[in-house]
């Protein structure tokens, strides 16, 4: 267990004692999932907790210039009654409301399970077809932006120096002729740990697919964009996109492992099955419109 | 360190270990153990206190956390001589058996009710689903917090937020 435990006010503190402290410091906001590490690991070398979870610079949900700006210490509970994000982004919102319980959804910060980098997280296969960039402070106070897809390098990897602070995240309001899907499989309604998670952006204009995003997690060392499916849907008149054939490429892009959730050759099936009925029924959603 | 928080909307300030879960806080410093440890790992919802009104699991929040903030645990809500609607219910509607993760049940419900006093039969499963209970098999549970719906639920509120 850790010795102390700081709750710095800003992110030049938060900066300062991360600098200070190296390795033996380690970053948290709600702690739903590190807090657990910790005490689990019983004599672990993590000496000092930078508790970012209050800072009020990172806690914003707002608008700008078209995009949305997410900070990442905003809360599961404050993402689905967020109006602006169930508007705009239910893909989002929708992700929200499946991940655990509602206790947990009240101190889970969506830069917590994007950074924590399991290959289940919920709330990246959304931000993935939103294709959302992630904003970093670094020591000194310099910043850099770096697209989530860049960001994410295996499972419980991503590209952050030992010195940097994901803010946030934003991304571009997708058009209102797209729309948005996600779906969570899981063993049980609450409190389930996804055996694979869909989301899905796609935008039809004049009865062809103009654009498609999907992403999968669950189904390799991080969750990830299909794009072998994207690629063969994109500009694709609606009636042939219901082709079974045009979601085969799903098999080539994800390498699930067999674990005690699920095997491999489930979530191989549950991937092909649940991309095509979800794409099918996005476009049959969207002939009606 | 020391611990500045209110509990029950009474001021409380003590020097804990900078480790120390809010649970054993409540439980181990305060005497208040009305709040149960089953877990440990926020699984279960025997631990659930209100952080600011809003329900959390307290034996995976570092105590820390509440620094400044106002926590109500289950002797804030309702005791024997005065309690709260909710755990009236829990009791006719005989919705407990062993009773231990009832007091999370309770604080649980209390905050749902609160926030959705028309919730339907869906949000109801949704707003308990961070509780778990192996005895009653949740049938008794759900009825006592459906019965309460569209009543006007009394839910005590820490003095600076009303």
């Amino acid at each position: 267990m850790w010795k102390r435990y700081y709750t710095p006010k800003n992110l030049s503190e938060a900066l300062e004692l991360k600098e200070g402290y190296g390795k033996r410091g380690r970053i948290i906001s709600g702690g739903t999932d590190l807090v657990i590490d910790f005490s689990k690991k019983g004599v672990s070398s993590t000496e000092a907790v930078i508790d970012i979870s209050s800072i009020p610079d990172i806690r914003n949900i707002f608008i700008q210039n078209g995009e949305l700006y997410i900070g990442s210490a905003v809360t599961f509970s404050e993402i689905l009654h967020s109006s602006v994000i169930r508007e705009h982004v239910p893909v989002l919102a929708e992700a929200a409301r499946q991940i655990a319980g509602p206790q947990i959804r009240n101190l889970a910060t969506i830069g917590g399970n994007v950074v924590n980098a399991s290959p289940a997280a919920d709330a990246i296969p959304p931000l993935l077809v939103l294709n959302a960039m992630v904003s970093i402070i670094g020591a000194g106070g310099g910043s850099r932006e770096v697209y989530l897809e860049q960001f994410l390098l295996g499972n419980r990897k991503v590209a952050l120096e030992p010195n940097e602070i994901v803010t946030g995240f934003h991304f571009q309001i997708p058009s209102k002729n797209c729309c948005q899907y996600f779906r969570k499989v899981k063993p049980r309604q609450s409190m389930a740990i996804a055996l694979l998670n869909l989301a899905i952006c796609l935008c039809v204009e004049k009865a062809r697919i103009s654009d498609v995003r999907i992403a999968m997690g669950a189904v390799a060392p991080t969750a990830l964009r299909i794009k072998t499916v994207e690629n063969k849907l994109k500009n694709l008149p609606t009636d042939l996109a219901k082709n079974p054939e045009c979601y085969q490429g799903v098999l080539s892009d994800i390498d699930p492992i067999t674990d005690f959730r699920a095997s491999r050759q489930y979530r191989l099936r549950v991937a092909k099955n649940l991309l095509y009925e979800a794409v099918v029924g996005l476009l049959e959603g969207s002939d009606q419109n | 360190m020391k611990l500045e928080f209110y509990v029950n909307n009474q001021q409380v300030s003590l020097e804990i270990e900078d480790n120390e879960m809010l649970v054993d806080v409540l439980r181990e410093r305060l005497g208040l153990t009305g709040t149960k440890i089953s877990c440990r790992e926020g699984e279960c919802g025997s631990c659930t206190v209100w952080l600011d009104e809003k329900p959390v699991n307290s034996c995976i929040l570092p105590a820390a956390k509440a620094q400044g903030r106002h926590v109500i645990t289950i002797e804030g809500l309702g005791n024997l001589e005065s309690p709260h609607i909710v755990q009236e219910q829990i009791a006719r509607f005989g919705a407990t058996q062993c009773g231990y993760c009832t007091p999370g049940y309770v604080m649980a419900a209390a905050a749902l009710l609160r926030d959705h006093p028309h919730a339907s039969h869906d949000e109801i499963m949704q707003g308990l689903s961070g509780n778990l209970c192996r005895c009653t098999g949740y049938t008794r549970i759900i009825a006592a917090v459906e019965s309460l719906v569209d009543s006007s639920v009394e839910i005590p509120l820490p003095k600076e937020l009303r």
